[in-house]
């Protein structure tokens, strides 16, 4: 099954990331194993993940190599990100994108979304008749 | 007299009573921002008629301990009627002791809320300083976007959110970076700036400081979860508005796919359902 641009993006990362070496287009390709995308493709996920600013290349001419800009195995970086993702009162401080929303708040929007469908649906039925005793 | 009491009574009807209407009905998930108007118009002029009931009730109890026969000049001015001289006596000693109580819970009041407000503070600048140094150790790109800052940050986990103040910053992880076409982070940082741009920070920070107040009432905990729902919605509806609804409601189902976040598939729908 074809990946899509964002999956391409995010396995070239994590191999980047995982590596302890620069590596190169070709060692990436084959880091895919038998699925794995043409040269060309990998070559423009590489390039686009440095526009980015995700990946860095290196000067040489020949045997160019590529490695993450930043490490992603930072501990204490992820624990913050962790806690940033904690909910609680943290939502007076920061507004996340996900929000702050429990169990509670979901049935609260399911119960007001079937609602609204419900009532959709019986307004189509009902234009639906009229157009048809017409 | 008569005011403090209708005061106190706009109060309780107000803090109390108006949760249980303004929590009724699908109405409000569509018109959210309308209903985060009523219910801090409702909450605010509550506070107020606290307020006002509590500084006339200290003043009245002031009066009457300060003045023998005003108790019964109050009865006789707000009712009609003049007490006999041992109900003076009840009437002086409830309105004193009224009077010192009201004082008494309105000092355990602005004490509980200065404590809470500090704590707010504190937390805003250790996470401040958290923000940076993440920034500092993992931010790999830097964007202005319509004059809001926007630093991406390397990590697993979908991380997207926003610190206010003055040097407000949004934080997207590079998760989000990989996942999300161009339009859908666009749709995200939107999200984020209508929480910045609306008093969205400070409602949320009225509701817990409310609900530190008020632990075990039943109001304090509907007030701060209908804010934290409400200002969601009113940022998504911003986001729609400034740049579309099918980047947003794409970005909304990519996160729900890996947090398994039921709350994002449905702002999603709703956003559908709006169109």
């Amino acid at each position: 099954m074809p990946r899509d641009r964002g999956q391409l993006e995010a396995d070239v990362m994590r191999q980047l990331w995982a590596a302890e070496e620069p590596r190169t287009a070709k060692q990436i390709q084959a880091g895919f194993g038998p699925d794995a995308p043409a040269i060309t493709t990998v070559l423009t996920v590489l390039d686009r993940l440095r526009r980015k600013g995700l990946v860095e290349r290196s000067d040489a001419r020949t045997n160019i190599t590529f490695r993450a800009a930043q490490s992603e195995s930072d501990r204490v970086v992820e624990a913050m990100l962790q806690s940033l993702q904690a909910t609680g009162d943290r939502q007076a401080v920061l507004l996340r994108f996900a929000g702050d929303l429990d169990t509670s708040d979901a049935e609260v929007l399911r119960r007001a979304l079937e609602g609204r469908s419900r009532r959709r649906s019986g307004t189509s039925r009902a234009g639906g008749r009229s157009g048809t005793d017409r | 007299m008569i005011i403090a009491l209708i005061l106190a009574a706009y109060a309780l009807i107000s803090l109390l009573v108006g949760p249980q209407v303004l929590t009724r009905g699908g109405w409000r998930i569509f018109r959210p921002r309308l209903c985060l108007g009523l219910w801090y118009a409702v909450f605010l002029s509550g506070v107020l008629a606290v307020v006002g009931s509590g500084a006339i009730g200290i003043w009245l109890g002031w009066r009457i301990q300060a003045q023998r026969s005003y108790g019964g000049d109050l009865l006789a001015s707000s009712f009609g009627f003049r007490p006999t001289a041992g109900l003076d006596t009840v009437v002086r000693v409830t309105g004193v002791v009224l009077g010192w109580t009201t004082l008494a819970l309105a000092g355990a009041m602005i004490s509980l809320v200065a404590t809470r407000a500090r704590q707010l503070i504190d937390d805003e600048r250790r996470l401040r300083a958290d923000l940076g140094e993440v920034i500092a150790r993992s931010g790999y790109r830097h964007e202005q976007i319509d004059g809001l800052s926007v630093t991406y940050v390397a990590g697993r986990g979908s991380v997207a959110c926003t610190l206010g103040g003055r040097t407000a910053e949004v934080i997207l992880s590079a998760d989000l970076d990989l996942r999300l076409s161009a339009g859908e982070l666009r749709a995200v940082i939107e999200h984020e700036r209508a929480h910045l741009r609306g008093p969205h920070l400070l409602v949320s920070r009225l509701a817990m400081l409310n609900r530190a107040c008020f632990p075990g009432i039943r109001a304090a905990q509907q007030l701060t979860r209908a804010t934290a729902l409400l200002i969601e919605l009113i940022a998504d509806d911003a986001a729609v508005r400034r740049c579309g609804r099918d980047d947003l409601i794409s970005a909304l189902g990519k996160l729900a796919e890996t947090g398994r976040d039921d709350a994002l598939v449905l702002r999603a729908q709703r956003l559908a359902l709006a169109a």
